[in-house]
């Protein structure tokens, strides 16, 4: 039970937005989705859903077929979108409960599931005002609400944190994780890389339509993963190098001292340079966005 | 089917939606009193009190007066007051249970009678002239409608009646003079029969070639008897009873030892016929502005929401692309035969209103098929624009020129090519209201009905299947 992206290319007129882009994400699993602007993030996850058709490939949903299994593969995956847009005139426990109709949820389940849902993703008390009085962060939680009717095992989160306040942001990267908890699949596009990072298992790395590099997050750490030292200090003179050089490959910048390759024992050289006033020590690491650029560049 | 309720009832419990369903219906009872004004039908054509009978004016200076009253239903009315006005007194009475009355008063030139009922009111002459001015709110409905002045003996015999046009057959009074019979039949199954003198009657209902059928003295030759009654009438005695007119009968004819008559008979009521004809008249005034609701219609489900994206979020529902817009069209066409159905029914509350006028439901199914066949083909064509182009406001401008162009420039170019006819009767959209409107006014049906019906179903399937494929082929 998984989502299965397989070979899937989509044309726009001439230009060709998606080129045979082929990954997985796994039951229990949290994929990154990352790219720039235009790189195919949001047509990959629209025609995952079934509102694009490709010219070529598929999608399956816990085996379903989006092309050819729709209405199956539909029920079993959840989808917020960046910029959900709805019928703003209708009021949001209605549509919800016209929307749940398409489940085949009658009127009373519905408006109950309803009540329960709006409650859980925090729109308690809103359910009759109209969507078009909803923020940015509501109609997402209202596109969320939907897509929880059938409690789907997989889920795409397109640029949900976009436009939303730091309390939101939190909701939604709390959500992805308790629904990883609870052994879904979830595909989370986002440009903020550094909340990619933290939550996500794999990163899935797309440029102009195509995936470049599909990578664990194990991957990307040991990539990242650096033996510079930098340290601040007090005050600085020609000392401070030398005894740094027993250390590594010193680079003095300033009050800043780094040590690239660094080879020893960190409280060592802590004792060593505490007459110059250390003020901060660190280990130096690289990120996901080092990473991003250096596989956009063709670095990886 | 469920999905297409829930879209029905949005599309049908929009604001807009509502009011122009109010619009329908105002539309519908405006065609009713467009009738009336077209055809300037007054009061006493459908008030719901009849009087007929006869004087016997003797030579010696007294009229005995013998009448009944009924309603546009053909049941006696009883207890009609009858004010009988002579020269130097006026004289009262009521009617029996059975809706009879009579009395005798002095011979007067200018006598004549004014019959009342609950509010309602008729006068008739009772010598053979035609009366009386009775000022007041009931001026429209007084005037006797038919004075037959026959020698009977020694004493002039005058037949005075003031019905409303509710009959199916009238009263028999020509040819002249021999009339010696009122014969009424009311709402199909009523039948009131009066006379002077003493007569055997055979009243038979005929399915004919009205241009074949002779009816003389002999009998009947061309014509097929469906059912036959026989009457023995006695003097100025009126007979009420119940009758059964066979669907199929087109013509009556009347028998006895003396009288000789046949008559068209029309299944509905004079009156019935008279407001069919002004009727499609004013619904074609009306048809005019009702596309452009379904036009916005289609825009404002279907368009406009394809336009700002909001049918994507639908279909990443558990629905395909065909269902959605099939489950889409399917609710605004309810919505459009919905408004067919008022702007037809809206129409008959009305004539019962002011008529007591009942459209049957066969007339009101068919006729809600004009509309709904124009409805459905600009929802369709509208529906086929808003598959094939994704901005919602070009939508919309399509639709409306093309309705434009359609009901302008086509009978324009008709009546330019000479071809105005061929074009309005099996070129047009909805060209089978044609036939209908021919069918429901009792004209004879000078079109290929098959042929309309096929042009009207291609009008609105064409485009639907268009919008379909082009909806189920493009991306959204």
């Amino acid at each position: 039970m998984m989502i299965v992206v397989e070979g899937i290319t989509k044309y726009f007129g001439s230009r060709k937005a998606l080129d045979n882009v082929s990954f997985e994400v796994k039951d229990g699993e949290i994929a990154g989705f990352v790219g720039l602007n235009g790189a195919g993030k949001t047509t990959t996850i629209r025609t995952i859903v079934g509102v694009l058709k490709p010219n070529s490939g598929d999608a399956l949903i816990d085996g379903k077929s989006i092309v050819k299994e729709k209405k199956e593969a539909s029920k079993n995956v959840g989808w917020v979108p960046e910029l959900p847009i709805f019928e703003m005139d209708a009021r949001a426990l209605d549509y919800f409960v016209y929307l749940a109709g398409y489940y085949g949820i009658s009127k009373d389940e519905a408006l109950k599931l309803g009540k329960q849902l709006f409650e859980e993703v925090g729109l308690s008390g809103r359910e009759r005002d109209k969507l078009k009085t909803y923020s940015q962060g509501m109609k997402k939680r209202f596109a969320l609400a939907v897509s929880l009717i059938s409690n789907p095992k997989n889920f795409l989160f397109d640029e949900v944190f976009n436009g939303l306040d730091p309390q939101g942001i939190q909701f939604f990267r709390d959500l992805a994780l308790k629904m990883k908890k609870e052994g879904k699949a979830i595909l989370f596009s986002s440009h903020i890389l550094t909340e990619v990072e933290a939550i996500a298992d794999k990163v899935v790395f797309i440029h102009q339509g195509k995936i470049l590099k599909v990578m664990s997050m194990n991957e990307i750490r040991n990539l990242i993963k650096s033996n510079d030292v930098k340290v601040v200090l007090n005050q600085v003179n020609e000392n401070v190098v030398q005894i740094a050089q027993a250390f590594g490959k010193p680079e003095l910048s300033g009050n800043t001292l780094l040590i690239h390759d660094f080879n020893g024992d960190m409280s060592v050289l802590i004792s060593k340079l505490t007459p110059y006033g250390v003020l901060e020590i660190s280990k130096l690491g690289g990120n996901l966005e080092e990473v991003f650029f250096k596989v956009i560049r063709g670095e990886l | 089917m469920r999905s297409v309720l829930y879209d029905f009832k949005r599309s049908f419990l929009r604001l807009s939606v509502l009011l122009f369903l109010v619009l329908f219906i105002l539309g519908g009872i405006g065609i009713s009193y467009s009738v009336f004004h077209i055809l300037r039908i007054n009061p006493s054509a459908y008030e719901n009190l009849n009087v007929a009978g006869f004087s016997n004016i003797s030579t010696l200076g007294t009229i005995h007066v013998y009448g009944i009253v009924f309603n546009n239903m053909g049941q006696p009315v009883s207890g009609a007051t009858i004010c009988v006005h002579y020269s130097g007194g006026v004289m009262n009475t009521t009617t029996s249970s059975e809706g009879l009355f009579n009395l005798s008063i002095p011979y007067s030139n200018s006598s004549y009678a004014i019959v009342k009922y609950d509010g309602m009111v008729r006068n008739v002459s009772l010598i053979g002239r035609s009366v009386v001015m009775v000022n007041g709110p009931y001026v429209g409905n007084v005037g006797s409608n038919v004075i037959i002045h026959v020698t009977n003996g020694n004493n002039n015999v005058v037949l005075f009646t003031n019905t409303s046009e509710f009959y199916d057959l009238g009263s028999l009074h020509n040819p002249y003079p021999y009339c010696p019979i009122f014969i009424a039949i009311m709402n199909h199954n009523h039948l009131v029969m009066f006379t002077y003198e003493r007569i055997n009657v055979s009243l038979s209902f005929l399915q004919a070639n009205l241009n074949e059928i002779i009816i003389n003295s002999s009998g009947v030759s061309g014509a097929k008897v469906l059912k036959e009654y026989n009457f023995s009438l006695k003097p100025f005695t009126p007979v009420y009873t119940t009758i059964e007119v066979p669907s199929e009968a087109n013509c009556v004819a009347i028998l006895s030892n003396s009288y000789v008559h046949g008559t068209p008979y029309s299944q509905s009521p004079i009156l019935y016929t008279e407001i069919v004809t002004g009727y499609f008249s004013a619904m074609g005034l009306f048809l005019f502005f009702f596309p452009f609701v379904v036009i916005y219609l289609a825009y404002a489900m279907f368009a406009k929401p394809r336009d700002t994206g909001a049918l994507e979020f639908i279909l990443a529902r558990p629905i395909t692309k065909g269902e959605l817009y099939m489950t889409r069209f399917s609710a605004n066409a309810i919505t459009a035969i919905i408004a067919s159905f008022l702007i037809n029914i809206s129409p008959n509350v009305a004539f019962i209103l002011i008529a007591g006028l009942y459209l049957s439901p066969q007339f009101i199914l068919l006729a809600s098929i004009i509309p709904m066949t124009l409805l459905l083909t600009y929802l369709s064509i509208t529906y086929m624009y808003a598959s094939l182009i994704k901005s919602g406001g070009t939508t919309l401008g399509l639709g409306i020129a093309t309705y434009i162009i359609i009901q302008i420039a086509i009978p324009v170019i008709g009546f330019m090519s000479g071809n105005y006819t061929l074009i309005d009767d099996y070129i047009v959209p909805a060209s089978i209201s044609q036939a209908i409107a021919s069918y429901l006014e009792g004209a004879t049906i000078s079109v290929n009905v098959g042929l309309e019906l096929l042009s009207t179903i291609l009008w609105i399937v064409v485009p639907l299947v268009i919008g379909y494929l082009a909806f189920k082929r493009k991306d959204i």
